[in-house]
């Protein structure tokens, strides 16, 4: 079997000491953040990305996805103790989990939450093994036509699936994709919006941009609200271990949010916050008796919390296999591809096979220590939860810092940092989110590509994008997409499906 | 009468409209080309009719239908924030990044009201020679540890 061999060399590459080294550190890390309300898995990757330069492609790539899985187990444990989301995927468990916990339940809902992260990552890791090489095969026949209009049915879905108003969503993608023009063109040799600035000449850089915009802003908005009392119940966690009627109650969630979580974390813009809110309402909507969901209903935080880090998994399958992100953290991932020297697509596969096996094998070997992290040690992580914010803000945004001006010693680094904060800043204020406009500015300059790609090969006729299946085919979806989010009824739910 | 209702998609229409208005007068020295043989300045102004398009939308819209109002800016923390990131740039290739550190604990512990002085300093401290084991001696990043370059 193909796969077999495949496997087998992922785990060779996976399993050496040092690239185990950076599986642990990067889901101590995620663990760690997704712990500690006011910093999410983006900032740290930003934060992170000068680090990684250093290190071999495969090792900084296993450490930065450990970073987003691991952050979707430890932002349960805040969620159900403290009532505060440690992190955004987690937003929903805080309704059933902490009820819980107040219940004296907190033991089961931990171990839940644990367990089904745990058995929904394992899923998620065949999912790609299984749907990566098929996918990139495909890929294998993609033209530009076709990849132009992938991207535009990947921008799309990742606009109708964003929170909040769809128009800012998309204005905000589009300007995104204008920031990344900026630099020299690399077909005319002229630059584009420079300025006058030399710095400017390669483009705008991503860490000032990504740092300003999400670290940042981040920052000074959690400054600007009042601390939350942290209401944190003190439970005795001695019976971490659900019992078996909590086993009972809850393996059906596990197995629906898993799968619920996997396919949804394809679907670019999806992701596992998307897919958390998503499984909560179904949850909600197959239970006998709905009314004990807010309660303390165990599959409230089964659901959920499986599906999370299914989608967290499965999100990888678009940027490994078609190079293209699905969302703001995979466009990061990307970013730290692109440092690295490897163009993200179908030909990683073929070309590099033990970087993506090798990262497969982590993930599966990541999620086991993420396991074992969360259980047995979940006193230390709670110990963390009583460092109140003060102490912690001075020292996110040191690092923040250090790590722009670590990659490139340059002062006007740090300028473009405050001017994309203050940008972020006022966007955020008008309620438009950062998030796709990262998406955009990382595929601008490959759209642009390739629709002059195509269009060069059609003489200018636009028919190209129809003519070609693929290319047609996407076209229809995306069609399909904008016409389903026109449909009011439709909107309604999707609304729904984010207040609750 | 005009009216605006929703005042926070009216601020994003203009903005988006100011981005989209730059992206056409700073692109007017880019070769347009066709659509055959796409010039430097085909696909940015392309981009900024749309990004305008969607911006005069939001404007419009804003008279149209109520929205919330826009959130009060809290000068402090986001001053005291900015002022901290500047100065531990300014001073980075100065003083080194122990005191650059310190100084930005300092100074942005300040974007929060009733500041208990001896805990910022003492933060200050720990960070300060935290960051210089971790990236300067740990990472071995390419930062002056203690004195400028």
């Amino acid at each position: 079997m193909d796969v077999l061999q495949n496997l087998a060399t992922g785990f060779g590459a996976a399993l050496s000491l040092n690239n185990l080294g950076f599986c642990l550190l990067g889901c101590l890390l995620g663990t760690l953040i997704g712990v500690l309300p006011g910093i999410g898995p983006i900032p740290t990757i930003a934060m992170l990305l000068p680090i990684t330069f250093g290190l071999d492609p495969l090792s900084s790539l296993i450490m930065l996805a450990g970073i987003y899985y691991g952050a979707q187990y430890g932002g349960s444990t805040t969620s159900i103790l403290v009532n505060i989301p440690g992190e955004a995927a987690s937003i929903v468990t805080t309704i059933d989990g902490h009820q819980m916990a107040k219940q004296g339940r907190a033991g089961a809902a931990l171990g839940v939450a644990a367990l089904g992260s745990f058995f929904a990552g394992c899923v998620g890791t065949v999912f790609i093994a299984a749907f990566g090489p098929p996918l990139a095969a495909i890929a294998q026949e993609f033209n530009s036509p076709d990849y132009f209009s992938l991207m535009v049915l990947g921008l799309v879905t990742a606009v109708v699936l964003a929170h909040g108003s769809v128009i800012k969503a998309i204005g905000m993608v589009l300007v995104g994709l204008l920031f990344g023009l900026v630099g020299t063109d690399v077909n005319s040799g002229v630059t584009r919006y420079t300025f006058g600035v030399e710095e400017l000449w390669d483009g705008i850089d991503f860490l000032p941009m990504v740092i300003g915009m999400f670290g940042i802003v981040e920052i000074v908005r959690n400054l600007e609200q009042p601390e939350l009392p942290r209401t944190q119940v003190s439970t005795k966690l001695r019976d971490l271990w659900p019992s078996l009627q909590d086993f009972k109650e809850s393996w059906r969630a596990v197995l629906r949010g898993t799968g619920l979580g996997s396919l949804l974390g394809i679907l670019p813009g999806g992701g596992a916050v998307l897919a958390a809110f998503a499984s909560y309402t179904l949850e909600k909507k197959v239970a006998a008796d709905p009314s004990r969901f807010g309660k303390g209903a165990i599959e409230g935080v089964a659901g959920p919390e499986s599906a999370n880090n299914a989608a967290a998994q499965t999100s990888f399958i678009p940027l490994l296999t078609l190079g293209l992100p699905s969302n703001a953290i995979m466009a990061l991932m990307m970013g730290a591809m692109i440092i690295q020297g490897i163009q993200p697509g179908s030909a990683v596969m073929t070309k590099r096979p033990d970087l993506f096996w090798g990262m497969v094998a982590s993930m599966w070997i990541g999620n086991l220590m993420l396991l074992i992290i969360n259980l047995p040690l979940i006193g230390i992580w709670v110990k963390l939860l009583s460092v109140p914010y003060r102490l912690l803000y001075p020292a996110i945004l040191l690092f923040c810092v250090i790590g722009i001006y670590a990659t490139n010693t340059n002062f006007t680094q740090i300028v473009m940092t405050v001017v994309f904060a203050v940008f972020g800043y006022i966007l955020v204020k008008f309620d438009c989110e950062p998030a796709p406009l990262v998406l955009g500015f990382i595929l601008g300059p490959l759209m642009e590509e390739n629709l002059r790609r195509s269009l060069v090969i059609s003489r200018g006729d636009p028919i190209v994008f129809l003519e070609r299946p693929i290319s047609a085919t996407l076209l229809a979806l995306t069609v399909g997409i904008i016409v389903l989010i026109v449909l009011p009824q439709i909107r309604k739910s999707r609304e729904a499906a984010f207040q609750e | 009468m005009l009216r605006v209702r929703s005042p926070r998609d009216l601020g994003a229409g203009l903005v988006f409209v100011a981005i989209g208005a730059a992206g056409i007068v700073f692109g007017q020295g880019l070769t347009f080309g066709s659509a055959a043989r796409m010039g430097p300045g085909y696909f940015p102004t392309l981009l900024s009719y749309l990004i305008i398009a969607i911006g005069l939308l939001l404007a419009v819209r804003s008279l149209a239908t109520d929205g919330p109002r826009i959130e009060a800016v809290s000068f402090r923390p986001l001053v005291a924030i900015i002022a901290a990131i500047l100065i531990f740039g300014a001073l980075i290739n100065r003083t080194g990044l122990a005191l650059a550190a310190a100084l930005l604990t300092i100074v942005a512990a300040y974007a929060r009201r009733d500041v208990d002085l001896k805990e910022t300093l003492l933060l200050a401290v720990g960070l300060a020679l935290f960051t210089v084991v971790v990236f300067v001696y740990g990472l071995s990043q390419p930062l002056p540890a203690w004195w400028g370059r």
